[in-house]
């Protein structure tokens, strides 16, 4: 049974009853917003599992709804959007967002999405590494704390999900999909930008030069490969 | 670029007269001097960026330098700027000065050839100067810097019209994507769920049947108005005028309207005002002025019909007691899925009703207008001609 709050952002009423009808009758619990404002209220006061985000709103619109859910929460986000260039996906990712969902889509999809998105990966359990430590970077993964020359990064819980499979599989190359369907979920493979975007964004917190990255590292053409012995080149 | 263009050639050339005025420090001595003038004049032309560049270059070549007469020929345009009424200098001289890009003249008055590099394009006739040669090549050579500057500011400003065109189509793309598809992901939602997983309660199945219905008709709706709107974009309207009372017109306009409070409407229409109409589409058009005015303004606040004859035309408005409209929204509520800033948290509609009603306002060759209401509110208004020209 499914027993998690979700949380639906998006400004057109009939949207919101499909969703709080379908999602309630298989279990989930609804809150809705019709802003990016009520949305940011809501998780202020309301315990939530996973916020739906519409990204065509008024106000203070989609994408900055996000990058201010993501600044001020640790909880996964979906963006559900009628736009499907790469480009949008890109900037929603870069946003905060975990995953992207074009409409019109169908419920079984979207639920696929949720569990993928609510369920905390294998890497997330006790199994995997415990402590990665360097003279400048830190991470704990029991306490979920990362320093960078004693400074306290934080990580969202995606990002720390797919660092802590790089690090448990140190200088190894670990293909894209193999990288998606872990972290992500079994219905995962394709979706090599958010990859990109997510590397990217663990760069800049944990690398000490970003553009020269020396512990995450591209495996051209193969995926990515987290470095404990710096590489001369 | 054309400006450090300009201040480089004016350096060049205030350089070059300075040579010259050393040489002649005599004749520098007379007022004004020359150097003065022609830094004077590259300011000012410099200094405009009206679209009448040129014209107001020339008329400043006359005012600076003190001419009885100035002329400039644009070859291109086939056009004179300034003025050669009373003068000895015709059209045809400054036209053959541009064909054989050589100098002519008497000593009362000058042609002299206006170049770009080694490409002339026009000639500039000035008559009364007491400038040597020099300086009116000098007054030339600006003029085709200036002359340039416009002519790549209109080509920039070209290049800003379409690329604001290729962004103002994408909106629209986007407009017309969100509002088909937003009924059509409500639809999909609840039919995935009915077909994948059987409610739980019959409680839960009509409630998605019955979102899947009132989704289904908004998207007829939209539908129905795209095609309506594309149908009024292509002007291939034809029209089936007929002599038509406005008064049943409106009433059967009010008729459409998805309002359930016919009573709020007042009409102040006289019986006898008949106008030559399509009445089909002059009613589809009344009926979205009037969905508008239902939308935007608070529910049951008076909305109020009226009508007119003036001159030639009759004049038809619906003025509501709604926020108003911005004063520089005022032209573009009649854009195609344009949503007014005033309008409450969501309007519902796909933003294509007053589009559709200027289509079919002007296919009758009238005119629609939209203005704020002394008060408070919004008046919609348009005319129709009395007496149209029959094609």
């Amino acid at each position: 049974m499914n027993t998690a709050i979700i949380l639906v952002v998006d400004d057109e009423p009939q949207l919101r009853r499909a969703m709080r009808a379908t999602l309630t009758d298989l279990g989930y619990s609804v809150v809705e917003a019709k802003t990016g404002e009520e949305a940011l209220e809501v998780l202020r006061h309301t315990t939530t599992d996973l916020v739906l985000l519409d990204l065509n709103m008024p106000g203070i619109g989609g994408l900055e709804t996000c990058r201010a859910i993501r600044e001020n929460f640790d909880i996964p986000i979906i963006v559900l959007s009628v736009r499907n260039t790469e480009r949008d996906k890109v900037d929603a990712l870069d946003a905060g967002a975990d995953d992207y969902v074009t409409k019109p889509y169908g419920i079984q999809e979207l639920l696929a999405r949720i569990r993928a998105a609510i369920r905390r990966t294998p890497a997330s359990g006790e199994a995997g590494p415990h402590i990665f430590s360097t003279p400048e970077l830190e991470i704990n993964f029991d306490a979920r704390r990362v320093t960078l020359n004693a400074n306290t990064v934080r990580l969202t819980p995606k990002e720390f999900d797919l660092l802590k499979f790089l690090v448990g599989h140190p200088d190894k190359p670990i293909p894209h999909r193999k990288l998606l369907q872990t972290v992500w979920g079994p219905d995962y493979g394709d979706e090599v930008e958010y990859l990109r975007v997510f590397i990217n964004q663990l760069r800049k917190k944990i690398e000490p030069v970003p553009s020269k990255p020396k512990y995450l590292l591209t495996e051209p053409w193969v995926g990515y490969r987290f470095a404990t012995q710096q590489d001369v080149r | 670029m054309v400006a450090l263009f300009v201040f480089l050639a004016t350096a060049a050339i205030v350089s070059e007269l300075s040579a010259q005025a050393k040489r002649r420090t005599e004749e520098a001595v007379t007022g004004r001097n020359e150097i003065g003038r022609l830094y004077e004049l590259s300011r000012a032309m410099l200094m405009d960026e009206a679209r009448d560049a040129v014209r107001v270059s020339v008329t400043k070549t006359g005012q600076i330098l003190q001419l009885r007469h100035v002329a400039f020929y644009d070859a291109a345009a086939n056009q004179i700027y300034g003025s050669l009424d009373d003068s000895k200098i015709s059209q045809a001289d400054l036209v053959r000065v541009a064909e054989t890009g050589e100098r002519s003249g008497d000593g009362d008055y000058s042609i002299v050839p206006v170049r770009l590099g080694a490409h002339v394009v026009g000639s500039l006739a000035l008559q009364g100067a007491r400038v040597s040669p020099t300086v009116e090549d000098s007054v030339a050579s600006l003029l085709a810097i200036n002359y340039e500057r416009v002519r790549a500011l209109d080509r920039a400003a070209a290049a800003e019209v379409a690329r604001r065109n290729e962004e103002f189509k994408s909106s629209l793309l986007d407009g017309l994507a969100h509002d088909l598809k937003t009924p059509l992901t409500a639809i999909r939602t609840c039919v995935t769920h009915l077909i994948t997983a059987p409610p739980r309660t019959e409680e839960v199945r009509q409630e998605l049947l019955s979102i899947i219905d009132q989704e289904s008709v908004r998207l007829q709706q939209s539908i129905t108005e795209a095609i309506e709107l594309a149908r009024v974009e292509s002007r291939q309207l034809r029209l089936n005028r007929e002599l038509t009372p406005i008064a049943l017109v409106a009433s059967s306009a009010v008729g459409e309207t998805r309002d359930e409070n016919p009573a709020r409407y007042s009409f102040e229409i006289p019986p006898e005002l008949q106008i030559p109409v399509d009445a089909d589409l002059i009613r589809r058009a009344l009926m979205q002025i009037l969905e508008n005015a239902r939308k935007y303004a608070p529910p049951d606040s008076p909305i109020v019909i009226q009508a007119r004859a003036e001159d030639s035309q009759a004049i038809v408005s619906v003025a509501d007691r709604g926020p108003g409209i911005s004063p520089d929204e005022l032209e573009r509520v009649f854009e195609k899925f344009y949503r007014g800033r005033r309008s409450p948290a969501k309007v519902e509609g796909t933003g294509m009703g007053l589009a559709i009603a200027k289509g079919i306002i002007e296919a009758h060759g009238g005119k629609i207008h939209a203005e704020n209401r002394p008060g408070g509110g919004a008046v919609i208004s348009f005319s129709l001609p009395l007496h149209p020209k029959t094609t």
